[in-house]
C-alpha cells in the first residue's frame, strides 16, 4: 500500500512544538502555584486559541493533540493530578482538554479568511470557547454518569462546569483575541514573508 | 519570581524492567490498567497488587517514589473513599451525625480506593522506568500503521521530543524576558486581574517573538542537517524484541485474565 504524502515541513514540526511546550508550561505554572503571583488564571485555553489563531487551523489543532498525547503517554504535563497517564481519559474534565483541539481548529479556521480586525478576534477566540465546552460538557455528563456511577442531570452538570466558568472564560478569551491580534501583527512584522508562507 | 519547572520522573536505573522494549512496556501498562478496571473483587486487586510489588522490585525503583506519586491525590482517595461510604445503600454499620456508614458502602469504598491507588502506580512506574523520550519512540513505532490513512506518526512523534526540550527553553526565555522588562521598570505584580492581564502582554509578546525565531532557527538546524520526516531514517538506537519483551508481556496479560477470573 502507498503511504500518502504527509504534508508537514520541518518548521511546522518546530513551530507546533513551541506551542505544545506552551500548553505544558502554562499548565505546569498554575500546577506548582509558581504563577500564581504573575497570572490570576489558567492560561491553557487561552494558548489552544492562540495556536489556531497564530499557527492556522491544521497546525494549532496538531499542537493541542501533540500536547494531550504527550500527557496520555505518563509525561506529566497536565495541570491536575494524576498530571498524565492513560487514565487522565476517565477524568470526567478530560473532555475539556479534547476541546482544546476543536477549539484550536476553529479558531484557526474563522481567522483563516478575514484577518486583520479585532472584531474577527474576538469572534475567533469565541467561537473557539464554545468549542471548548462543546466537546468538555458532553465528556463530563458521560463520565460522571456512566463511568462514575453519580447519576447527575443535565442541569448538574450545567452547574458542574459551565456556569462557574463562563464569566471569567468570556472575559479570558477577550483578552487572548487582543495578543492574538498584537502577537500576530508582530510577528508579521518580524517575518514578513516567512510567516505568511505559513498560513 | 523566577519560574521553575522539572519534569523529574524517570530514574535512570540499570534493571531487567528498565531494559525492555518501551512499545511492551506501553502495552502491558494499558492492558493491566484496563484489567484493573475489569476486576470486581479483592482478590484481583491483591493479585495485582502482588504483580506491581514484582515489577517495582525487579526495576530497582526505590518503592518511596511510587507512593510519592500517590501523593497528590491522598484527598482526590480520602473523597471516593468517604463518597462510597455514606452514599451506597445498605446494612448500617456506624453512624456519624446524619451521614450512615454501610457494610456494603465500606465495600465499595475500599475497592475503589485500590482501584485508583493501582491505577496511579502503574502509571507511575511506566514514567519512573522509562525516559520520555523512549515513550515518544514508543509511540511512533506504536502509531505507524495509522501513516496508511495520512496520519503523520513520525512527525507527531517528533513533535513531542521537540516540545519538551522546549518546555526549560520557554522557562528560560520567560525568565529571562521577566528580568529585562523589571529592569526597565515594568511592574507585573500588582494590580487586579484585568491590570495584571495587561501587564503581561509586555512579556507575552517577546516571549513569542524571540520563542518563534528560536523554532525557526531549529528547523533550519535540522533542515541543514538534512532532516527530511521520517522516511528512511535511522536510528541511533533501534529497538528489537527479545524473549523477555515477550515474557513480561505474556505475564501481564495472564496476570491480568487470573485476576479477574478470581
Amino acid at each position: 500500500m502507498m503511504n500518502r504524502k504527509i504534508d508537514i515541513s520541518s518548521k511546522d514540526i518546530t513551530r507546533v512544538s513551541l506551542f505544545t511546550a506552551l500548553a505544558a508550561v502554562s499548565a505546569v505554572i498554575v500546577r506548582l502555584g509558581t504563577g500564581t503571583m504573575l497570572v490570576p488564571f489558567s492560561l491553557l485555553p487561552m494558548i489552544s486559541l492562540l495556536s489556531g489563531m497564530i499557527l492556522g487551523p491544521r497546525l494549532g489543532a496538531i499542537s493541542m493533540l501533540v500536547y494531550i498525547l504527550l500527557g496520555l503517554i505518563g509525561i506529566p504535563v497536565f495541570a491536575s493530578p494524576p498530571y498524565g497517564g492513560f487514565i487522565y481519559i476517565l477524568k470526567p474534565t478530560f473532555g475539556f482538554l479534547l476541546g482544546f483541539i476543536l477549539a484550536s481548529w476553529l479558531s484557526g479556521k474563522v481567522l483563516e479568511k478575514n484577518k486583520g480586525l479585532l472584531k474577527n478576534y474576538f469572534l475567533a477566540s469565541f467561537i473557539g470557547l464554545l468549542a471548548i465546552y462543546l466537546v468538555g460538557l458532553p465528556y463530563l455528563y458521560i463520565i460522571l454518569n456512566l463511568y462514575l456511577g453519580k447519576s447527575t442531570d443535565i442541569t448538574g452538570v450545567l452547574r458542574l462546569g459551565f456556569f462557574p466558568f463562563i464569566i471569567p472564560d468570556i472575559i479570558k478569551s477577550a483578552i487572548s483575541s487582543i495578543f492574538a491580534k498584537v502577537i500576530v501583527s508582530r510577528l508579521e512584522n518580524t517575518y514578513v514573508k516567512r510567516f505568511q508562507s505559513l498560513q | 519570581m523566577a519560574i521553575e519547572i522539572s519534569f523529574g520522573q524517570y530514574l535512570p536505573l540499570n534493571s531487567p524492567i528498565h531494559r525492555l522494549d518501551p512499545r511492551i512496556k506501553l502495552i502491558a501498562i494499558f492492558i493491566s490498567i484496563i484489567f484493573i478496571f475489569i476486576v470486581k473483587n479483592f482478590y484481583g486487586y491483591a493479585l495485582l497488587a502482588c504483580f506491581l510489588l514484582g515489577l517495582v522490585i525487579l526495576s530497582k525503583v526505590p518503592p518511596l517514589y511510587i507512593f510519592r506519586g500517590l501523593k497528590p491525590l491522598i484527598f482526590f482517595i480520602l473523597l471516593t473513599f468517604a463518597l462510597h461510604l455514606f452514599t451506597t445503600q445498605g446494612t448500617v454499620i456506624f453512624q456519624f451525625w446524619v451521614l450512615k456508614g454501610t457494610i456494603e458502602g465500606l465495600r465499595n469504598g475500599l475497592l475503589m480506593v485500590a482501584r485508583f491507588m493501582l491505577l496511579i502506580s502503574f502509571s507511575t512506574l511506566l514514567t519512573l522506568t522509562c525516559s520520555p523520550l523512549e515513550l515518544t519512540d514508543a509511540l511512533e513505532s506504536l502509531l505507524s500503521p495509522l501513516k496508511r490513512i495520512g496520519f503523520p506518526s513520525h512527525e507527531i512523534a517528533m513533535m513531542m521530543s521537540i516540545a519538551l526540550r522546549f518546555i526549560p527553553v520557554l522557562v528560560e526565555e520567560t525568565n529571562r524576558i521577566i528580568k529585562a522588562q523589571v529592569a526597565r521598570g515594568a511592574d507585573i505584580e500588582s494590580g487586579g486581574i484585568l491590570n495584571r492581564a495587561k501587564n503581561l502582554i509586555p512579556i507575552l509578546v517577546p516571549l513569542f517573538i524571540n520563542t518563534f525565531k528560536r523554532a525557526d532557527d531549529l528547523a533550519l538546524a535540522m533542515e541543514v542537517r538534512c532532516y527530511r520526516g521520517g522516511e528512511g531514517r535511522t536510528r541511533m538506537k533501534e529497538y528489537t524484541l527479545s524473549q523477555s519483551d515477550f515474557l513480561f508481556l505474556f505475564t501481564s496479560i495472564i496476570v491480568g485474565i487470573v485476576s479477574v477470573l478470581i
